[in-house]
C-alpha cells in the first residue's frame, strides 16, 4: 500500500512536472480558448478540433486526494504558494493575505472544508460547515482507495478561483496535467458519490483517465461560496 | 427580448423607409426650386404629395406624431394638383419650408435611431415645429391670390390615415373637418383665419403641465436635433437653442400690456406661457401654439396611460436598450412608461440644486445688503426659476410649487420694491425650497403642509406689500400657529451678520464657472485604478531594486572571476615548469603570448625527451588557450555589465519619472475627491436663523476656513454631527438676551465654525460665547444616573469630566426642549466620527462658552502611516493615531498584580490581553524616546494653546509621571509576544486613557495607498493593506479599536498553529540570518533553510550582515569567512563584544579546512564549524541542535 502510494506521488510528481507550473498559466489561459471554441463547435455540429473530446480539467491534490477542476473554473495557477501576511481573528484555514498584481486575494487551504470531519463524527457534510466545529483540519486517515498522494503533503502550489471580489487563492499539494474529460466519462453514480472523501456537496463527479487513478470533479462554485461564506461568517462571529 | 429585439427591426425599417422617401422628397424639392419645364415640375408635384402623404402615414403608424403633423400639412399643399396652386408648390418660401420640414424630420430620426425607438419630441423640438406650421403658413399666405375657396392647410383636416393616432385629425364635427369619405380638401384656407376655425384648435383647451419653458426631454435633447438642422435660420436657431433660451428669445420683447388684459392671462394661462412671453408672439404663432396644445401632440396627452396608446400591429412600440439611457435593467422595464424619470437624472438635478440653492441663499445675503439691487433679484429669479423648471421635469411636484411661490414672490419683491422686508420673506421661502429639496434628496415625501405654507407666505407678502401686514414667518415646523414679526426682525443679524470676509467669494456677475459633473461611482472606480497603478509603481520599483541586486551580485562575481582568471595567468609558469624554478623568474618577465615560443627553442637543443616534452607543449598551448579565453570571457562580462549599468541607470530614470507621474496624478484624482468644507455651510446658516429667532435669540453664525478641503465621503459623515453641534450652540449654549445682558455680553451670540489643516487631519472647532459647560454639574448627573460610581468621579479631572458629556443619555438639561432633542445626541456625533476615523473632544469654561474640536482625516484613501514590525510581520499604523513612539529597556516595565491592574482600568476586561505592565512615559523619554506629536496650528478659540490639539486630551506627555498601561500588539493580535529586553513602543490615546503598544521595531513613516480588504477578509480593526515600494504588504491597523477592544474585554482570537510550514507564524520561527559571498551559495541554501522551517535573511558580506544584525537580531547566524568589506571571523568578533548579539547562534561555513580556521572561529564565540561543501542535511540539523541547545533568547 505504502509502495504504491508512494509511487503515484512520484506519478503526481512527474505530472506537476510535465504541467510545468512555472507555465502552466500560460497554458491554461491557451487552453481556455479551445475549450470555449470546441464547446461551441460541438453544439454547432462541427469538428474544428479533432481531438476534442470534453472539456478541459485539470488534475491536482488536495492533501492526498487527487482531484479535477474543469479549467473554466479556474482564474489562475500560481506556480508557487505566494507569501502572504496573515490576517488577524481569521480561522487556522485563512493563511493569510497577499498582493496578486493590483488586487488583495486571501491563501486558503480548502482541506478542511473538502476533506475535513466535525469532531463529532458526522456524516460527510452536505451543506456548509460551521467551521467553529471543525477540529480536523487535515486528513490524518490511511490514503484512500482514490488517493495516491502522502498523508499530511503540504501544499507548494495555489489555484485561484472565483472573479471579483468573490475570489481566493487554494493551497493545494501539487498541480497535475490538463486533462480532457468527456462528460461520459464523468461517473455520477450515487452509490459511488456517497462513499467518497469529499462532501457530495462538493463533488461534481469522478473521473478515471485510463489506467489512471480515480479524479474528484470538485464543484468549484459551492466550494468557494462557502469559504467565502464561512469568512464572512466568521468576521460576524469573532469580529 | 425576441420581442424587443423585432421591436428595434421595426423601428430601424421604419426609420429607413422614412429616409428613403426623404431623400426622394429632397430631390423633387430641388427640382421644383430650379426652373425648368412644367412637365417636370407637375411630376415632382405629383409624386410629392404622394410621398408626403405616405411619410405622414407612416410617421403617424409609428407615433411619430410630430412629423406626421408636419407631413400632413405639407402633403396637404402638394397633393393639389391643378394650375392655381402649381405656382404656390414652387413658391420659393414654401420650397424651403418645406425643406426644413423634411431636414427636420430627418434630424428627428436620427435621434430615435440612436435610441432604437420612437421618442416623442421634446420642447424645444415642439417649438420648432410649430415655427415650421407658422412659417409654411405664413408662407402660404405670402403667395398673392393663391387662397379662397380652396383653404389652407391649417384649415383643412388632414387626410384620414390608417392608424392615425388618437386626436391628431380634428373632430370630425370641426369646423374645417370632414365627414369620413368627404373629398379632401384641395385648396389653402386664408391668411386670416381665426383660430378658431383652425381645426386643430380647440379639441382639448386645457393648460399642459409640461408648459414652454420646460426642460428638455430627458431621453433626448434639443441640441441633438439642433446640430443637424438645417441652414434655414429660423429653424436652425430654434432648434440649436436650449429651451430656456427659446422662450428667452420669445420673450424678450414683452409687453406688460397684454398681461394685465385678462383674456390674454387666461390665454397665457391656457398655453401655459406668461404675459410677456404670450405678447412676444404673432397671431399665428399664438394660433399654432392653440392647435399644438390642442393636438394630442401636446406631452400630457402624448404621455397619457398605457392603455391610451394604439399599439402597432407590429408590437409594442420598441424601447431602448438599458445603455442608451445609461441605466439598469431593473430600470429598463420601467421605462416603457413614458412619465418615468430616470433616477440618474433625478440625481444630477438634486445635486446640481445643491448648488442652486447656495448660489441662491448667497445672493440672497447679497440682496439683504443691498435690498433694491435689481440685477441679485434677477439672479435670484434666475436660478429660482432653474430650479422649479427642473422640478417640475424631474417630477418633484412639491418643490415646483414650492419654487413656484417663491417665483410669484420675488415679483411680489420687484415689483413693490420691498427693500430688507422683502428680502427677508424671500429667505424664509427659500427654507421652504430647501425642505422641499432635502425631502427629494432623500427620498421622502415633503411635509405635506409645505405647499401651503409657501402660498400662506406668498399672500402674507402680497398682503403686505399692498397695506402693512407683516408677513408670516411660518415653517413646516410650526405649521399650526406661525408667529409673525416683521420682516425686518425676522432671521436678521443672521445673514447680515455673516462674515463676509471669510464668506465664499460670489461670483462675479456674469461669471461662469466651468463645472463637470461627476457621479461619485466613477470618480471611485478611477480612484481605484489610480490606486492600482500606485500599487503597480511598487512592484516596478521591487523589480528594479531586484534587478540592482543581481548587477551589484554580477560585479561581484565578476570581480571574483577576475581575480581567479589572474591567478591562474600567475600559476601558468609553475604549471608549465614544476621542476624548473629557476626559469620562473625569467619567464614571469616576459608576455604570456610571447613566453611559449620564446622557450621553445631554448628547449628544443637542451631537452633529452623531446616527445614528451612534445605533449606537455601540446597540453600547456591548450591551457594557454583557456587562459586568454577565461580573459575574454572577464572582458565580456565586463562590458556587458558596463551595459546592464548603463540601462538599469536609464531604467531607473524612467522609474522615477513614471513614480513622480503616478504620485501627481494620484494627488489629484485624490484631490478631485475632495470639497471644500463651505458645502455644508448653508445648512448651517438655515439651522441659525431657523432655530435662533424661535427661541429669541440673536445669533452670529461665523464661519472660517470654508475652503478648508475634505473627502466627500468624510464631508458626508460629517453634515449631521456639525449640524447637530450647532444646533446645541444655538440651543444650549447661547444664553437668552436677558441673561446674556445681565453677564455682561453683547445680546448677539456668536457660533463660530473654524476649519483647517494639520498635516493629514483636518481640524473643525465649533464654538460659541455661551454659557459653558459647569464639570460639576456632569459628574453629579453622571453619578446620579449611575452612570459613573462615586470613586471614579472623585478621579476625574475636569477634562474628565467634560468628556462625559459623550456618555449616552447625559444631559443636564432638566426639561429637554424640543429642538435640541431633535437629532442626534452627542454620543451619536462621536459615533459618527469616529466611524470616519476621527475623534472629537471638547473644551467649555462657564461662563466662557464651549469649543467642540473635531479631528478627521482629509482622505481615507492615502494615509500618512508609520510602518512597524510586530510579531515578525510588518503593518501600517495611522500615523494621526500615533503620539510618539518610545523606546525602553525591559528592566523599565513594571509588573503589577493583576487584580490591581484589573482595577485600574474598565471593567469586564480580559486577563489574557488586558495589560499587568506598566511604564512611565517620562522615564521612557528620557531612554530615547521619539515625539511624533503632529504640529498643531493654534486655535483663535482656543485659550489655552498649549495643548496638543485635543481638549479633552491628556496634557502634554513629556510632564506626566503617571504609569500608562502597556499591551503588546502581538498579543492583541493573538499573537505570542517574545521577551525582549529593549523593547519599542507606540503611545497613543484610546477615549481618555493613554496607553503604551509594544511593537518590535518602527520604521519610518511613508504615505501609502489604503486598498480596501475584499469584503470576506475584512476583519475588525484593519482598515486596509497597502503594499510598500520593496513590495511588503502591510496591513493597515486601527490601534485604538483594538485596544479599546481589549479594553472591552474582547479576546483575541488566538491565532493557532498554521497548516502550512511556509506559513508558519512568523514570531515562532527562527530566523536565521545566512552571510555569504557567493550568490550560488545563498541561492543553494535559502530555499533549503526555508523549507526546513527557518525564516531567511541574506547578507553579502560582513558589513551588510552586522546592518541585519543590529536591525533584528535573528536566532542563528551561518557564516563564511573569506568575504570582501568584512570577513567572517572579523563580524564574528564584533557580534560577541556586542551584548545584545549574544543570544545569536553562529555556526561558520567555510571552504578553509585547515585546524587554524576551526580553532580561531570557535575561540571567537561560533558554535560550530562546517566545512563546504556540506550537505545541506547537516547545516540544517547543526542549526537545530544549535538553537535547542541554546538559551532562550531574552
Amino acid at each position: 500500500m505504502r509502495s504504491d502510494a508512494h509511487d503515484q506521488h512520484a506519478r503526481g510528481r512527474d505530472d506537476a512536472a510535465r504541467g510545468a507550473p512555472a507555465n502552466l498559466a500560460q497554458l491554461l489561459a491557451a487552453a481556455r480558448t479551445p475549450a470555449h471554441a470546441g464547446m461551441g463547435q460541438a453544439s454547432a455540429g462541427a469538428s474544428g478540433a479533432d481531438d476534442f473530446l470534453g472539456m478541459q480539467h485539470l488534475l491536482f491534490t488536495c492533501a492526498d486526494v487527487p482531484c479535477a477542476l474543469p479549467i473554466v473554473a479556474l482564474r489562475e495557477v500560481l506556480p508557487s504558494l505566494p507569501q502572504t501576511v496573515q490576517l488577524p481573528a481569521s480561522p487556522d484555514w485563512m493563511l493569510g493575505v497577499f498582493p496578486l498584481r493590483t488586487e488583495l486575494l486571501g491563501l486558503v487551504d480548502p482541506a478542511p472544508l473538502l476533506l475535513g470531519r466535525p469532531t463529532s463524527n458526522l456524516p460527510p457534510p452536505t451543506g456548509p460547515l460551521n467551521w467553529s466545529d471543525v477540529s480536523v483540519p487535515r486528513r490524518t486517515a490511511p490514503p484512500s482507495p482514490f488517493g495516491g498522494g502522502v498523508p499530511g503533503e503540504l501544499p507548494t502550489t495555489a489555484l485561484v478561483v472565483g472573479t471579483g471580489e468573490a475570489c481566493l487563492a487554494w493551497a493545494i499539494s501539487n498541480v497535475g496535467a490538463l486533462t480532457p474529460v468527456h462528460d461520459d466519462e464523468i461517473e455520477t453514480d450515487p452509490r459511488l458519490l456517497a462513499a467518497l472523501p469529499i462532501g457530495e456537496r462538493y463533488v461534481a463527479g469522478v473521473y478515471t483517465p485510463p489506467g489512471g487513478q480515480q479524479h474528484i470533479i470538485v464543484r468549484a462554485d459551492h466550494l468557494l461560496h462557502d469559504l467565502l461564506h464561512a469568512l464572512e461568517e466568521d468576521e460576524q462571529r469573532h469580529g | 427580448m425576441n420581442n424587443a429585439m423585432d421591436d428595434r427591426q421595426v423601428t430601424a425599417l421604419f426609420i429607413d423607409e422614412v429616409r428613403a422617401l426623404l431623400r426622394v422628397v429632397r430631390r423633387h424639392l430641388d427640382t421644383l426650386s430650379r426652373p425648368g419645364a412644367t412637365e417636370q415640375h407637375t411630376i415632382a408635384i405629383h409624386e410629392l404629395g404622394q410621398l408626403i402623404t405616405a411619410i405622414a402615414e407612416i410617421c403617424s403608424g409609428f407615433h411619430a406624431e410630430d412629423c406626421a403633423r408636419l407631413a400632413q400639412t405639407l402633403a396637404a399643399i402638394y397633393t393639389v394638383e391643378d394650375a392655381v396652386t402649381v405656382a404656390q408648390q414652387t413658391n420659393s418660401s414654401i420650397l424651403a419650408t418645406a425643406a426644413d420640414i423634411v431636414t427636420y424630420i430627418e434630424v428627428r430620426l436620427e435621434v430615435m435611431a440612436a435610441h432604437a425607438r420612437v421618442l416623442s419630441p421634446n420642447e424645444a423640438e415642439r417649438i420648432a415645429m410649430t415655427r415650421l406650421l407658422s412659417a409654411l403658413h405664413d408662407a402660404s399666405v405670402s403667395t398673392e391670390g393663391y387662397g379662397g375657396a380652396h383653404g389652407a392647410p391649417f384649415g383643412a383636416t388632414p387626410p384620414p390615415f390608417v392608424g392615425r393616432p388618437r386626436g391628431l385629425a380634428a373632430p370630425r364635427d370641426e369646423p374645417g373637418g370632414y365627414e369620413p369619405g368627404a373629398t379632401r380638401p384641395t385648396s389653402l384656407a386664408r391668411a386670416d383665419q381665426s383660430p378658431a376655425d383652425d381645426p386643430f384648435v380647440g379639441v382639448e383647451d386645457k393648460p399642459v403641465a409640461g408648459s414652454a419653458d420646460a426642460s428638455a426631454d430627458a431621453s433626448h435633447n434639443g441640441n441633438q436635433v439642433s446640430a443637424h438642422a438645417s441652414n434655414h435660420a429660423g429653424a436652425h436657431a430654434l432648434t440649436q437653442m436650449p429651451d430656456a433660451e427659446v422662450l428667452a428669445a420669445l420673450g424678450a420683447e414683452a409687453s406688460s400690456d397684454l398681461v394685465a388684459n385678462a383674456a390674454t392671462e387666461h390665454e397665457a394661462a391656457t398655453l401655459g406661457l406668461t404675459g410677456p412671453l404670450l405678447a412676444s408672439l404673432s397671431e399665428d404663432e399664438r394660433a399654432v401654439l392653440h392647435a399644438f396644445r390642442a393636438s394630442k401632440l401636446s406631452p400630457t396627452a402624448y404621455d397619457a396611460s398605457p392603455e391610451a396608446l394604439p399599439v402597432p400591429a407590429t408590437g409594442p412600440l420598441l424601447e431602448p436598450s438599458p445603455d442608451d439611457l445609461g441605466v439598469d435593467a431593473a430600470t429598463h422595464a420601467r421605462l416603457e412608461d413614458l412619465d418615468f424619470i430616470p433616477p440618474e437624472l433625478q440625481r444630477i438635478f438634486i445635486n446640481e440644486t445643491v448648488e442652486d440653492l447656495f448660489d441662491l441663499r448667497d445672493a440672497l445675503v447679497r440682496l439683504e445688503q443691498d435690498p433694491n439691487n435689481r440685477s441679485i433679484l434677477t439672479e435670484i429669479g434666475r436660478i429660482a426659476h432653474k430650479i422649479r423648471g427642473s422640478a417640475g421635469t424631474m417630477g418633484f411636484t412639491v418643490l415646483e410649487a414650492v419654487a413656484y411661490c417663491f417665483e410669484d414672490m420675488l415679483g411680489v419683491v420687484r415689483t413693490h420694491q420691498l427693500g430688507a422686508a422683502g428680502a427677508a420673506a424671500l429667505g424664509r421661502a427659500v427654507n421652504l425650497i430647501q425642505i422641499a429639496h432635502e425631502a427629494a434628496r432623500d427620498d421622502r415625501e415633503p411635509p405635506p403642509t409645505l405647499e401651503s405654507i409657501a402660498r400662506v407666505q406668498l399672500d402674507d407678502l402680497r398682503a403686505y406689500a399692498q397695506g402693512s401686514v407683516a408677513p408670516t414667518t411660518a415653517t413646516p415646523s410650526t405649521p399650526a400657529a406661525p408667529p409673525r414679526m416683521l420682516p425686518s426682525e425676522a432671521g436678521s443679524g443672521a445673514l447680515g451678520a455673516k462674515d463676509e470676509s471669510h464668506s465664499r467669494a460670489p461670483r462675479a456677475s456674469g461669471e461662469s464657472a466651468s463645472v463637470l459633473r461627476l457621479e461619485v461611482h466613477r470618480l471611485d472606480g478611477l480612484m481605484a485604478q489610480v490606486n492600482a497603478l500606485a500599487l503597480n509603481r511598487s512592484s516596478l520599483a521591487r523589480a528594479r531594486l531586484e534587478i540592482s541586486k543581481l548587477h551589484a551580485e554580477l560585479e561581484h562575481a565578476l570581480s571574483r572571476l577576475a581575480k581567479l582568471s589572474d591567478e591562474i595567468i600567475d600559476l601558468h609558469p609553475l604549471v608549465r615548469y614544476p621542476n624548473a624554478p629557476q626559469q620562473q623568474s625569467r619567464l614571469l618577465q616576459v608576455p604570456l603570448g610571447l613566453r611559449f615560443f620564446g622557450r621553445d627553442h631554448a628547449d628544443e637543443h637542451n631537452s633529452p625527451h623531446t616527445a614528451e616534452f612534445d605533449r606537455n607543449q601540446e597540453q600547456l598551448a591548450e591551457f594557454d588557450h583557456t587562459v586568454r579565453a577565461l580573459s575574454e570571457v572577464v572582458a565580456d562580462i565586463t562590458t556587458a555589465g558596463r551595459s546592464l549599468r548603463s540601462s538599469l541607470t536609464h531604467l531607473g530614470q524612467v522609474s522615477e519619472e513614471q513614480a513622480s507621474v503616478t504620485n501627481q496624478m494620484q494627488q489629484d484624482v485624490m484631490n478631485i475627491r475632495l470639497v471644500p468644507l463651505s458645502n455644508l455651510e448653508p445648512r448651517l446658516q438655515l439651522e441659525v436663523r431657523r432655530l435662533a429667532p424661535e427661541l429669541g435669540k440673536r445669533i452670529n453664525f461665523i464661519m472660517r476656513g470654508q475652503l478648508t478641503e475634505i473627502d466627500r465621503n468624510i464631508i458626508d459623515a460629517l453634515d449631521e454631527p456639525l449640524l447637530q453641534l450647532v444646533r446645541n450652540a444655538i440651543v444650549h449654549g447661547i444664553e437668552p438676551r436677558e441673561e446674556r445682558l445681565a453677564n455682561g455680553k453683547s445680546e448677539v451670540g456668536t457660533i463660530l465654525l473654524h476649519a483647517y489643516h494639520v498635516g493629514g487631519e483636518a481640524v473643525i472647532e465649533v464654538g460659541d460665547d455661551g454659557r459653558g459647560v459647569n464639570p460639576h454639574a456632569l459628574i453629579g448627573v453622571a453619578v446620579s444616573r449611575d452612570l459613573i460610581d462615586g470613586e471614579t468621579s472623585r478621579r476625574l479631572t475636569a477634562a474628565d469630566a467634560l468628556d462625559l458629556m459623550f456618555l449616552p443619555g447625559l444631559t443636564t438639561e432638566e426639561t429637554p426642549q424640543a429642538i435640541g432633542g431633535r437629532g442626534l445626541g452627542l454620543n451619536e456625533v462621536r459615533t459618527r466620527i469616529e466611524r470616519v476615523k476621527g475623534r472629537i473632544s471638547v473644551r467649555s469654561e462657564p461662563g466662557m462658552g464651549s469649543i467642540f474640536r473635531i479631528h478627521v482625516p482629509i482622505s481615507l484613501s492615502v494615509v500618512n502611516a508609520l510602518h512597524i514590525r510586530a510579531g515578525d510581520q510588518g503593518y501600517a499604523i495611522p500615523f494621526s493615531s500615533v503620539q510618539r513612539t518610545i523606546a525602553f529597556a525591559a528592566s523599565e516595565m513594571r509588573t503589577v498584580e493583576a487584580s490591581l491592574a484589573h482595577a485600574q482600568s474598565s471593567p469586564g476586561a480580559a486577563s489574557e490581553v488586558h495589560p499587568n505592565r506598566r511604564i512611565r512615559l517620562d522615564q521612557a523619554l528620557a531612554h530615547g524616546g521619539m515625539a511624533h506629536t503632529q504640529p498643531v496650528a493654534p486655535s483663535p478659540a482656543s485659550t489655552d494653546e498649549s495643548t496638543d490639539g485635543g481638549a479633552g486630551l491628556p496634557d502634554a506627555l513629556s510632564t506626566s509621571a503617571d504609569e500608562v498601561p502597556v499591551f503588546a500588539l502581538a498579543e492583541l493580535l493573538g499573537y505570542e509576544q517574545p521577551r525582549r529586553e529593549h523593547y519599542h513602543a507606540l503611545v497613543l490615546t484610546v477615549g481618555r486613557q493613554q496607553v503604551a503598544v509594544l511593537i518590535d521595531q518602527v520604521l519610518d513613516p511613508q504615505e501609502v495607498v489604503v486598498q480596501a480588504l475584499p469584503r470576506h477578509l475584512r476583519r475588525r480593526a484593519v482598515r486596509g493593506a497597502t503594499v510598500t515600494v520593496h513590495g511588503e504588504l502591510l496591513l493597515l491597523l486601527d490601534l485604538q479599536e483594538l485596544v479599546a477592544d481589549a479594553l472591552d474585554g474582547v479576546k483575541p482570537r488566538p491565532r493557532p498553529r498554521p497548516l502550512l510550514a511556509t506559513q508558519a507564524p512568523l514570531s515562532s520561527v527562527p530566523r536565521v540570518l545566512l552571510v555569504d559571498d557567493s550568490v550560488s551559495i545563498r541561492r543553494a541554501l535559502e530555499p533549503a533553510l526555508s523549507r526546513a522551517g527557518f525564516e531567511v535573511q541574506t547578507a553579502r558580506d560582513g558589513i551588510e550582515a552586522l546592518e541585519l544584525l543590529l536591525a533584528n537580531p535573528p536566532q542563528a547566524m551561518v557564516l563564511d569567512i573569506e568575504m570582501p568589506r568584512l570577513t567572517g571571523l572579523e563580524l564574528l568578533s564584533i557580534v560577541r563584544g556586542t551584548p545584545r548579539l549574544d543570544a545569536v547562534r553562529v555556526v561558520m561555513l567555510s571552504s578553509r579546512s585547515s585546524a587554524m580556521f576551526q580553532e580561531q572561529a570557535l575561540a571567537l564565540g561560533a558554535q560550530a564549524y562546517l566545512i563546504k561543501p556540506c550537505p545541506q542535511e547537516t547545516l540544517v540539523e547543526t542549526i537545530r541542535a544549535m538553537l535547542v541547545a541554546a538559551v532562550p533568547v531574552q
